[in-house]
């Protein structure tokens, strides 16, 4: 696939999910279901499927709450696919891949400050008592978020080739790549903590403490741990109870 | 306030709740977030109630004041106001919206933001860590279902109209869901902080000891990892998001800072040979 034509689908893909997926499936634009489709289109969905693992843990706490702009892990993902194919090196992929997700957010502020103007046209065809134009308005707002997403990620496919340049100066140097390996394992700890940021742990801390025990010290698996966690909440609402009283 | 007569169309009523769903954010800016996809949704209930174009836009306008809630919850909000357009009660339907558009996100943003994304995203991640292709069902299914739910709870705001405050206020579910929310996410984020955060100490140091049956100096190796793990296992991770958690919350760092602090220490460590 021509550059030029990948830079084209990956930038438009990226302009439907926010719309569709993020705006009005809020969730479903996640970096996943990014790195999944990347990993496709190069032709290695296992690598995609590692990177979006990566970078789903990194997003784990953010959350727009209010409208807030978060790192843009989505787009992240997809460029770490891309890099760690072309590099065969995944945790340069999943680090180069946070970087731009940071980056990402400077675009996503841009394109909810040119809304405003959407927003104002909206205002004068109520004005000139117009419905029809008025509803063509709110539509167009579509264009400044599309744009905010598909500008930067043709832009940074379409010279994705530079990359080499960061690669063999990372491959030719082992302390710059194992740094970027720790890097990359140690982030996911901000996305944890930044969750358990919105969490009430004085009022319910030995739960914490009782899913730390279940895999450090019996190796519970991922669903296991959900499960109990299901049960445990509702032992602790009393629903359980309830139910059994009736 | 009993319903006097049903005005509105199925169709009309229909088409708010799909416009609202699906539009309510695609205008969403920093002035007034979700007015304009509030407005948009309006839209086809207030053609059927009023006859001139000019009565028709001057609802609109009132409509278009600052609206911002979490968008699923919204649905509730958009469907009593409707009812409440209905009935042209303009006045209760403008602050039905100013009173719940803070609370409903609330309930929205802990149902989504705390259980159900962060869940679904540790679950898939490490099932796609294993190369297991169901991490992608296991991250869609939940949120489509979240998104799903938005009609029946347009439904529900449409059959309550204004009664809808009472049956907000005096329910207890909320508080109980939001309680077995923090219970199984802290279960779970409990498990996987050391699951899913690999680091682990490289350096090791030796020492010089005399083996006791022979008399002859031999050199052992200790590792430091293996020294921690007999304290207490992924001592390593814990600490790091401790310390993450601590800069967040204690010293209100914002989350950017402390990933670029995160990353400036790591890739030191991880250069010196020390973390790998």
């Amino acid at each position: 696939m021509s550059n030029l034509l990948l830079a084209f689908l990956l930038a438009a893909f990226t302009g439907l999910m926010i719309l569709f997926c993020s705006l009005a499936i809020s969730g479903l634009y996640n970096p996943l279901v990014f790195a999944f489709v990347t990993g496709l289109i190069v032709g290695d969905v296992g690598l995609g499927l590692q990177v979006g693992a990566a970078c789903a843990l990194m997003a784990l706490g953010f959350y727009t709450y209010g409208g807030a702009t978060i790192p843009d892990y989505n787009v992240g993902a997809m460029f770490g696919v891309l890099i760690a194919s072309q590099s065969g090196d995944v945790t340069q992929g999943i680090v180069i891949g946070s970087v731009i997700a940071l980056l990402m957010s400077w675009f996503d502020i841009l394109g909810r400050t040119a809304t405003t103007v959407f927003q104002h046209g909206g205002d004068r065809a109520l004005a000139r008592r117009s419905i029809q134009s008025f509803e063509r308005w709110h539509l167009a707002g579509t264009l400044s978020w599309f744009l905010g997403r598909f500008i930067p990620v043709f832009i940074g496919i379409m010279f994705i080739d530079r990359y080499e340049v960061i690669a063999t100066f990372v491959q030719n140097y082992a302390w710059v790549k194992n740094g970027l390996a720790v890097i990359g394992k140690a982030l996911p700890a901000v996305g944890f903590a930044l969750l358990l940021s919105y969490m009430d742990i004085k009022g319910y801390w030995p739960f914490l403490l009782l899913g730390y025990a279940l895999f450090a010290f019996m190796g519970v698996p991922t669903l296991g741990l959900a499960l109990i966690g299901i049960a445990a909440g509702a032992l602790f609402t009393g629903k359980a109870r309830k139910k059994e009283e009736v | 306030m009993a319903r006097t007569e049903k005005k509105l169309s199925k169709q009309a009523i229909k088409k708010a709740a799909w416009r609202h769903n699906w539009t309510l954010q695609w205008c969403w800016n920093y002035e007034r977030m979700q007015a304009s996809g509030f407005a948009y949704s309006m839209v086809p209930v207030l053609k059927e109630l009023y006859t001139t174009d000019e009565e028709v836009c001057e609802n609109l306008e009132r409509h278009m004041q600052f609206y911002n809630s979490h968008p699923g919850a919204s649905s509730v909000i958009c469907g009593s106001v409707v009812a409440l357009e209905e009935d042209y009660q303009t006045e209760m339907a403008d602050s039905i919206k100013v009173a719940l558009m803070g609370p409903m996100a609330g309930i929205g943003d802990t149902v989504q933001g705390v259980l159900v994304q962060p869940l679904s995203y540790i679950i898939a991640a490490s099932l796609a860590n294993e190369g297991s292709f169901l991490a992608l069902p296991m991250v869609i299914i939940p949120l489509l279902l979240l998104f799903l739910a938005r009609w029946p709870l347009f439904t529900w705001g449409y059959n309550r109209s204004v009664k809808i405050i009472e049956d907000l206020s005096g329910n207890s579910d909320f508080n109980t869901l939001r309680e077995a929310a923090q219970v199984l996410g802290l279960t779970v984020v409990g498990g996987f902080v050391p699951s899913m955060i690999g680091l682990k100490f490289l350096s090791a140091y030796s020492k010089e000891m005399t083996d006791e049956a022979t008399g002859e100096a031999v050199v052992q190796t200790v590792s430091l990892q293996k020294t921690l793990d007999g304290i207490l296992p992924y001592l390593l991770p814990i600490c790091l998001v401790g310390f993450c958690y601590w800069l967040l919350k204690n010293k209100k760092m914002s989350p950017v800072a402390v990933i670029g602090i995160v990353a400036a220490i790591t890739f030191v460590l991880g250069a010196l040979g020390i973390l790998g």
